[in-house]
């Protein structure tokens, strides 16, 4: 039987381990690599990394660190973080990644997608669609780590990735970043029903429970969070933990 | 000798597998890591020197996750060598085929490397064990779909694509954990348990007409070759090296074969 993933998504500045609310106020949480290798004991089915300032400094994620990663994962992972051309994405799969999660360069230019799945195959490039609605309420997905609006809808921009040759798209509600309230399930489900290539959710679990609704209710085919694995609970301490299989019933 | 190594977790014994286990969570640096390495370095100047251990080589057709196999056969304390080189083809004792990628390009890619000769030859012909990973295996069929290209045509099996319209809920590519069947008997499957999780990555599947080559099955809206087996040739459509324990163990029978 084929079960979602369950994916903790970790997130970089400076090469260290932070966490955000709605992608503000970054708290210090510890050294990224300890992490893989709790994650590597925990048996996590697999991991995200995104850089999260580098697209906005121009650079890449640094490939040392992918490399480190690379030797102690024994789970698959992506990374993203300033990916904007196929030189970069050859350079972040040689240094041990399974797949690229591309935003800011997908947002900018949609052939790029294109070029980039022709080139390493559709598995191997993932596009995060950053949601946030615009002054008047008009959701819009966004790049450069939230800071910008492109011209799209959610949906509409999850229809051009696909068509583009995306292998799956992780969909993050910017408002519930961090939030632990649950998922945008709706928002979720609407991109669900409109591709055919496997979505995450992303943005807002802070429950175990959160985790099979999105399943359940919002179609999606992995369930990622950041929070709910690095935090004990909400506003406690830093304890990074995974769900065991047998507290998750999606039958 | 004993090697101690303190750090703020305290005092660990390299010795002690299962303490090693538990406590290299709080430590990023670990002696039997190092040991590993050299242990991998040196083992691999003795097999040179010796022969005695299989000389494992993974295909490097410039497309694929070398790297990752790399380490997993290393953690296993297996040397091998990531090349592209003919000759180390030809001197094989083991082959792994990885893939991540496109059919076409890699199959393009392997004749511009000039690899299909040596390929041929090391399997069909000295019948050296080898191990198609993902698009690794999807290559040794008859064709793909995926650029309409031909394989290596050392299975009779042609690869297509996954029907977008298997159920509303199964999406393409087929990522994530599933279960394989096991259908039979074989040396690569010692030790993996009936049904057991690997970890899957990929929109293009076998169509195999030789039912006596299905090693496992694996449903996903229908039933595809998860793994097939014939003669000296061996693969697997998930990802053993990103597969945890199952996937190491996979790997390591192979290695043992």
């Amino acid at each position: 039987m084929f079960r979602p993933r369950i994916i903790p998504v970790l997130l970089l500045k400076d090469l260290a381990l932070v966490k955000s609310v709605q992608f503000r106020n970054h708290k210090y949480l510890g050294e990224p690599i300890n992490a893989v290798r709790i994650f590597n004991e925990l048996g996590a089915d697999e991991l995200v990394f995104l850089d999260i300032a580098a697209s906005r400094k121009n650079r890449l994620i640094s490939l040392d660190f992918v490399k480190a990663v690379g030797e102690e994962s024994q789970m698959p992972f992506s990374v993203g973080g300033g990916i904007k051309t196929l030189g970069d994405i050859n350079a972040v799969i040689a240094a041990g990644a399974e797949k690229v999660v591309l935003n800011t360069s997908a947002g900018c230019d949609p052939g790029f997608v294109k070029a980039a799945s022709d080139e390493f195959g559709s598995s191997t490039i993932v596009v995060c669609i950053d949601v946030k609605k615009k002054l008047f309420g008009v959701e819009r997905a966004w790049i450069l780590g939230g800071s910008r609006a492109t011209r799209f809808s959610p949906l509409d921009f999850a229809k051009l990735m696909e068509d583009c040759g995306a292998g799956e798209l992780i969909i993050q509600s910017i408002e519930r970043d961090g939030t632990m309230k649950g998922y945008d399930i709706d928002l979720i489900r609407s991109i669900s029903e409109a591709v055919s290539i496997p979505v995450v959710a992303l943005g807002g679990a802070g429950r175990n429970e959160d985790l099979v609704d999105a399943y359940r209710n919002g179609y999606a085919n992995g369930l990622a969070a950041g929070s709910l694995f690095v935090y004990q609970d909400k506003g406690k301490g830093v304890l990074i933990n995974y769900p065991e299989r047998k507290d998750l019933s999606f039958e | 000798m004993h090697i101690v190594q303190t750090t703020n977790a305290g005092t660990r014994f390299a010795s002690i597998p299962g303490a090693e286990r538990s406590k290299r969570i709080n430590s990023p640096d670990t002696v039997p890591r190092r040991l590993t390495a050299i242990w991998a370095k040196w083992g691999f100047r003795l097999d040179l020197a010796t022969r005695s251990l299989p000389r494992v080589v993974i295909v490097d057709y410039r497309t694929g996750n070398s790297n990752s196999v790399k380490r997993s056969l290393d953690r296993l304390g297996c040397p091998s060598i990531i090349s592209s080189q003919i000759q180390d083809v030809t001197q094989a004792d083991k082959i792994v085929l990885p893939g991540v990628g496109h059919f076409r390009t890699a199959m393009v890619n392997l004749s511009e490397l000039g690899l299909l000769d040596a390929l041929n030859e090391a399997v069909l012909i000295k019948r050296k064990p080898v191990l198609g990973i993902c698009l690794g295996m999807e290559l040794m069929a008859m064709t793909s779909e995926e650029g309409n290209a031909h394989g290596l045509q050392w299975l009779d099996a042609k690869v297509v694509r996954f029907k977008p319209s298997l159920a509303p809920r199964l999406k393409v590519p087929h990522m994530g954990w599933n279960r394989m069947r096991i259908k039979k008997v074989s040396p690569l499957m010692k030790g993996v348990e009936d049904l057991s999780e690997v970890y899957f990555a990929h929109s293009y599947h076998l169509e195999i007409n030789d039912r006596s080559d299905l090693l496992t099955e694996t449903d996903y809206g229908i039933s595809f070759p998860s793994a097939v087996e014939r003669n000296n040739i061996f693969g697997v459509q998930c990802h053993p090296e990103k597969s945890h324990r199952i996937g190491a163990q996979v790997l390591k029978n192979f290695i043992e074969m």
